[in-house]
């Protein structure tokens, strides 16, 4: 059923996209496996990545961008929009560029994570790659840009209706279930229902953003503020009950928590240290006061702070580049998912170098929790047959305790061979 | 013995007013920056040739365009056109690689890249941002002329920047239309690492030279870079915003 759904999908594929094959299109089919050692699981996959800009006239062009991706497992969608837009470029007015429509926006100089690239949604994936960091879910907005001159802009982002960070149900009680040990609750003999509410965004009252970015010597900057909600939901009130049989009835009832997001970007390079490139992005995030209530089974309730503090999240790096070597050093406080209280520093480090016929370019990247010294390694290299041909192979392994950071990304192998068209 | 007075004064003149008419290796620069193509502007659609040690040819399909910013800079935005992986990639170097960006459509970023080392490569090529800032005038070399025959001078050039990665240059200057034929660039410890090759100029009804195809080979890599232009347009009309970073984001340019 599966294959035949999937087969549907690239017919469809094809017939809709077809006319435009002619346009400005370009993409690329990849095809990756992962092996699991830990599990010995083998995980595997296919996926086309299909974009094509309609030029209408010399102003505005539609964009489309498709991901079609067809997993083993995990696979939300087979068939997911990266972008649907209308551009314009210097339109309406001479100073102004827009695109409205479904859309992926990336804010942040920095290369691995940003805590201000915060506006579209995630696919969920127990992937670390970096390919599966860069997957967003678009969101139906207008981003306007007006520049005031060569160098400096305002940006402004307009989004009528709440999309959410896709998280599959049985990882969210996966998350959740720990949460709820200290009452008692057996796991294993859990029945956990969950209802969310979504936040009230509409064209009234919308999540916006500002931000305004320009050159200053040989630093670009930029500040912003987002008003808008987390993207991943919150238990608001849980009520347990044990029920006769001896088995757990939870339920939970979740949300979205308002934050208001303060960032700061910037990237430079430094007078006479030929190579070096400083970039950061900083974000200071004042949440709504947030707590959980658990309502116990033998009556009374509990109450779990979980967001009552501003706090700071940062990425802040240094690379440098000599004879076709390329090293990144950066220091992050929290990771895509830790919020609140959850936010904790890492350490991380990447070393490429690329081969004089342009062919080989392995490379070495480590993440450690600076909290507990969980470490990732990740060590591989891309090789490149041949025009348009992209082979990457990555075996990784972490180190550290049950329950640390990084320790539960284990060991494991991985290769992608991508085909751009 | 008047016959041989006769013949040894006319020797000398011959010997003199050739020394006066014969061109100085500083006259045959003034000469070859007269005769460079003058723009404030330009368009040029094109394509590079990289050919690896095993001969092997890597195409790529570009446009640029580049401003006379005045004071030998030159601001260029420069598109890859082909092949897919990297269609759409682009480069602006502001004044000389003062700044340097890169936009990757992929990623819908715009990333500021610390590719100013003068000497790095540009883009993949054998040329550096130096090869690429513009011509050998001789407020940048000390020139000596070496010789010549009927068809060519031929000039040696020493750096006058100490900082310079080359210690001489061997130029081939053609006599009649006054540009580099070829140019040997040799390390400071006298090593041939460069050899630049015009094969194809277009004179224009002004006596300018228009370079239309030449190929640079890294004799110490071996490793060749061939330059085609399919077509030029000059003094075109760009906003005096259009090396910007705003420009580069742009779907088309």
């Amino acid at each position: 059923m599966k294959r035949f759904l999937t087969g549907v999908v690239v017919l469809l594929f094809g017939y809709v996209l077809g006319p435009v094959w002619a346009l400005e299109t370009q993409g690329n089919v990849a095809a990756f496996s992962s092996y699991s050692f830990q599990e010995r699981d083998l995980d595997y996959g296919i996926k086309v990545n299909f974009s094509s800009t309609i030029p209408l006239d010399s102003r505005y062009f539609g964009n489309v961008e498709l991901l079609l991706k067809y997993q083993d497992e995990n696979n939300i969608r087979p068939l997911r929009v990266r972008e649907v837009s209308f551009q314009g470029v210097q339109a309406p007015w001479d100073e102004t560029d827009f695109r409205v429509g479904l859309l992926e926006i990336t804010w942040g100089a920095s290369d691995v994570m940003s805590p201000v690239d915060v506006l579209n949604p995630r696919p969920f994936s127990r992937d670390l790659s970096a390919d599966i960091l860069g997957e967003k879910i678009p969101v139906p907005a207008l981003d306007l840009e007006w520049y005031l001159n060569a160098t400096w802009s305002l940006e402004f982002f307009y989004q009528p209706r709440f999309v959410a960070n896709f998280v599959p149900e049985f990882v969210e009680k996966q998350f959740l279930l720990p949460s709820l040990l200290p009452f008692g609750v057996d796991p294993q003999r859990t029945n956990m229902v969950i209802t969310r509410d979504e936040p009230p965004v509409s064209f009234s009252s919308p999540i916006w953003a500002l931000r305004a970015r320009g050159s200053m010597g040989a630093f670009d900057i930029a500040l912003s503020y987002i008003q808008g909600y987390f993207l991943s939901s919150y238990p608001r009130e849980t009520t347990i009950t044990l029920l006769p049989e001896g088995l757990w009835d939870v339920r939970v009832h979740s949300g979205y928590p308002k934050r208001s997001i303060l960032g700061l970007e910037f990237q430079g390079t430094l007078a006479g240290i030929e190579g070096l490139t400083l970039r950061g992005d900083v974000a200071f995030v004042v949440p709504e006061k947030w707590i959980h209530t658990v309502a116990l089974s033998q009556g009374g309730e509990v109450q779990i702070p979980v967001f009552d503090a501003p706090y700071w999240k940062a990425s802040l790096g240094v690379d440098y580049s000599w004879n076709n070597t390329y090293v990144n050093l950066a220091y992050f406080l929290g990771n895509l998912w830790e919020e609140g209280e959850r936010v904790s520093p890492y350490g991380y480090f990447h070393v490429d170098w690329q081969s004089e016929d342009g062919k080989w370019k392995p490379f070495l990247n480590c993440v450690t929790s600076l909290e507990d010294g969980s470490t990732v390694w990740m060590l591989g290299t891309e090789y490149k047959p041949g025009d348009n041909w992209n082979v990457t192979l990555t075996y990784s392994v972490s180190s550290g305790a049950q329950g640390s950071k990084l320790g539960s990304v284990g060991e494991g192998i991985a290769l992608e061979v991508k085909y751009s068209f | 013995m008047k016959r041989g007075i006769a013949l040894v004064f006319l020797v000398l003149f011959l010997f003199v007013a050739g020394r006066v008419f014969a061109l100085t290796a500083s006259e045959i620069l003034d000469e070859m920056e007269a005769r460079r193509t003058q723009f404030t502007t330009q368009k040029t659609v094109g394509r590079i040739v990289l050919v690896d040690a095993s001969g092997k040819e890597e195409t790529r399909e570009m446009v640029m365009y580049s401003k006379d910013e005045g004071e030998d800079k030159v601001s260029i935005i420069f598109r890859f056109l082909s092949p897919a992986d990297v269609k759409g990639v682009t480069l602006l170097s502001l004044r000389n690689g003062e700044k340097i960006y890169l936009y990757m459509p992929a990623y819908k970023k715009v990333r500021l890249i610390a590719g100013s080392s003068k000497s790095e490569k540009f883009m993949g090529t054998d040329f550096s941002y130096d090869d690429l800032s513009g011509g050998y005038g001789k407020e940048d070399y000390e020139s000596t002329l070496k010789g010549e025959d009927d068809t060519n001078y031929y000039l040696e050039l020493i750096p006058k920047k100490a900082d310079s990665k080359y210690g001489k240059l061997d130029m081939t200057v053609d006599k009649e239309k006054f540009y580099f034929k070829k140019i040997d660039f040799f390390d400071t410890a006298g090593n041939l690492w460069k050899t630049l090759e015009v094969h194809e100029v277009r004179e224009r009804e002004d006596g300018s030279i228009q370079i239309l195809k030449l190929s640079l080979k890294d004799v110490k890599e071996n490793h060749a870079t061939i330059m085609e232009v399919s077509s030029i347009e000059e003094d075109i009309p760009l906003p005096d915003d259009f090396f910007s970073v705003r420009t580069i984001q742009r779907p088309t340019l």
